[in-house]
């Protein structure tokens, strides 16, 4: 029997996935943006934020109103729950996307620093986390779900690589400071991008199987 | 070596007064004398599970040819509430039915396994079934006070009893009467009919009245189902203070209540029983297919 909850469900779960998309591809814009210093590209951030900021509304609304008039338990509780929890994620997640659009174009002592540092390697593995937490979630993928939270440890070796390195050049060179600081800080940005994106695997598999892994995920990787 | 406990000693003494004096400290170990063990489903020693007040084990009813509960063996804890869910025709009802024996008038009705309590078989042969009564109290779906004064509903189980003493019947009462939430409703109009009171006032009269002879298990089937939802919440505000006294089992079509209510839950479906554990997890992460199902309404 299919209730009408349930088309409401997946409703709130669709509206979650179109969140994703417009998330996914802030991020993309943003870091492609930045690394190309483009700022035509990097503008078309806003566009997208602005969608973002509409739907988390919309599906905070939505889910709420279900919690209320559906008091809904088990798997569709965890769902529903799941759902405004990863919608805040993307929503931050979208505001990181546009600290780093508001960086761009880059300065010539920028454009010398990112040469030498694996800032578009940390870029395109935070690309691949965020598609990957979000595949999770669409797909049901609890297995996938933790490979996120993996490559969640990658993002976090390349943003300490980063600002070791920068902090080396600042260190020699003082003249590039203001550029070193805002290469630490774009790298922040992303760090923080595979933060959000490991929270939404883990709380994927709570969804999926009701078991808490956040604070603990080593417990489950091994 | 099987201690006494207040449920024995009413058993065997058939004494009203005599099992209130009984003693409440050893009914606990007496448990542990069980060693037997089932062969179906077995949902004996759960963690978390505190002291056992009713152990069913391999428990079978048939109905002439139907089979309706299936080798069910289940801990149910004392002083606290047990709900039983599950469709219409699952098997809840005759459990409940099976833990005061209330089955054993239908005719052709064939019960095997055990229901120990405290200890004590209450299918062994020699159990007082009125004295066994006497300490489950139960509680319909329909309110049924007798045609009576408010006071004599109340204090009819006193009687027959024995007790005759009117400074005792009304102290008796009166506690009854708090102790389910309506003495301030009826106190001044004791010796008014009871088919005057309410809906929800004449439920929580039959709770009083099962209360009065001071039971240690309430079966509940069903209680809230035709009340409205104001007086559906007094009887479940109601659970949550009886508990500390009395080990709860109530049957509910309502999952909502049975998920506010209830400490433990147990999911029937054909008679067999499927899940049972702590309210909490069955309602945010049960452990099998069918209970999820059923839960968030994707059964049938």
């Amino acid at each position: 029997m299919e209730r009408h909850f349930h088309e409401e469900l997946k409703e709130l779960t669709q509206k979650l996935q179109q969140m994703g998309f417009f998330a996914e591809a802030a991020i993309e814009k943003a870091t492609d943006g930045f690394l190309n210093s483009s700022g035509a590209l990097a503008r078309k951030v806003y566009d997208d934020e602005n969608v973002i900021n509409r739907l988390e509304i919309e599906i905070d609304e939505k889910g709420h109103n279900l919690l209320a008039l559906a008091q809904p338990v088990a798997g569709d509780l965890r769902r529903v729950v799941t759902v405004l929890k990863i919608n805040t994620d993307l929503e931050r997640m979208g505001d990181h996307a546009v600290n780093i659009a508001q960086k761009t174009p880059l300065l010539p002592s920028e454009l010398y620093l990112i040469e030498k540092i694996p800032l578009g390697e940390m870029a395109q593995t935070t690309q691949k986390t965020v598609r990957a937490a979000l595949d999770c979630f669409v797909n049901g993928d609890s297995e996938l779900a933790r490979h996120v939270l993996w490559h969640d440890d990658k993002i976090d070796c390349y943003y300490d690589t980063i600002y070791s390195h920068l902090g080396n050049f600042m260190t020699k060179e003082p003249s590039l400071i203001g550029a070193g600081m805002k290469l630490v800080m774009i790298a922040h940005d992303l760090e923080r991008i595979g933060d959000l994106a490991n929270n939404i695997a883990e709380n994927v598999i709570y969804m999926l199987q009701g078991k808490e892994v956040r604070h603990h995920a080593w417990q489950v990787l091994r | 070596m099987k201690q006494r406990g207040t449920f024995e000693t009413v058993l065997e003494t058939e004494d009203f007064e005599e099992g209130f004096r009984g003693g409440e400290s050893s009914m606990i170990e007496s448990v542990g004398t069980d060693e037997r063990k089932a062969e179906g489903k077995n949902f004996r020693e759960q963690p978390g599970l505190s002291e056992i007040k009713i152990r069913a084990g391999d428990l079978n009813v048939h109905y002439g040819t139907v089979h309706a509960l299936k080798r069910v063996t289940m801990d149910i804890p004392k002083q606290r509430v047990t709900a039983l869910i599950g469709p219409s025709g699952c098997g809840k009802s005759t459990f409940l039915r099976t833990l005061n024996r209330m089955n054993d008038t239908i005719p052709n009705i064939r019960i095997t396994g055990e229901v120990v309590i405290d200890g004590v078989d209450i299918y062994r042969p020699d159990i007082n079934v009125v004295s066994l009564r006497r300490l489950i109290g139960m509680v319909f779906q329909k309110s049924n006070p007798f045609p009576k004064s408010v006071f004599d509903n109340v204090a009819y189980g006193l009687r027959l009893h024995g007790i005759r003493d009117f400074g005792i019947l009304e102290e008796r009462a009166e506690a009854s009467l708090r102790r389910a939430a309506l003495w301030d409703e009826v106190k001044d109009r004791l010796t008014k009919s009871a088919m005057e009171l309410s809906g929800g006032q004449q439920q929580r009269l039959c709770i009083a009245r099962a209360l009065a002879v001071n039971p240690e298990i309430i079966l509940m089937d069903e209680p809230a189902s035709a009340l409205d939802p104001i007086s559906t919440a007094k009887i479940e505000e109601l659970l949550h203070e009886l508990k500390k006294n009395f080990t709860i089992v109530i049957v509910t079509h309502n999952m909502q209540q049975a998920a506010r209510v209830s400490d433990y839950t147990a999911y029937f479906y054909l008679g067999e029983l499927i899940e049972f554990g702590e309210t909490n997890k069955i309602f945010t992460a049960p452990e099998k297919k069918e209970t999820e199902d059923y839960i968030t309404g994707r059964f049938g």
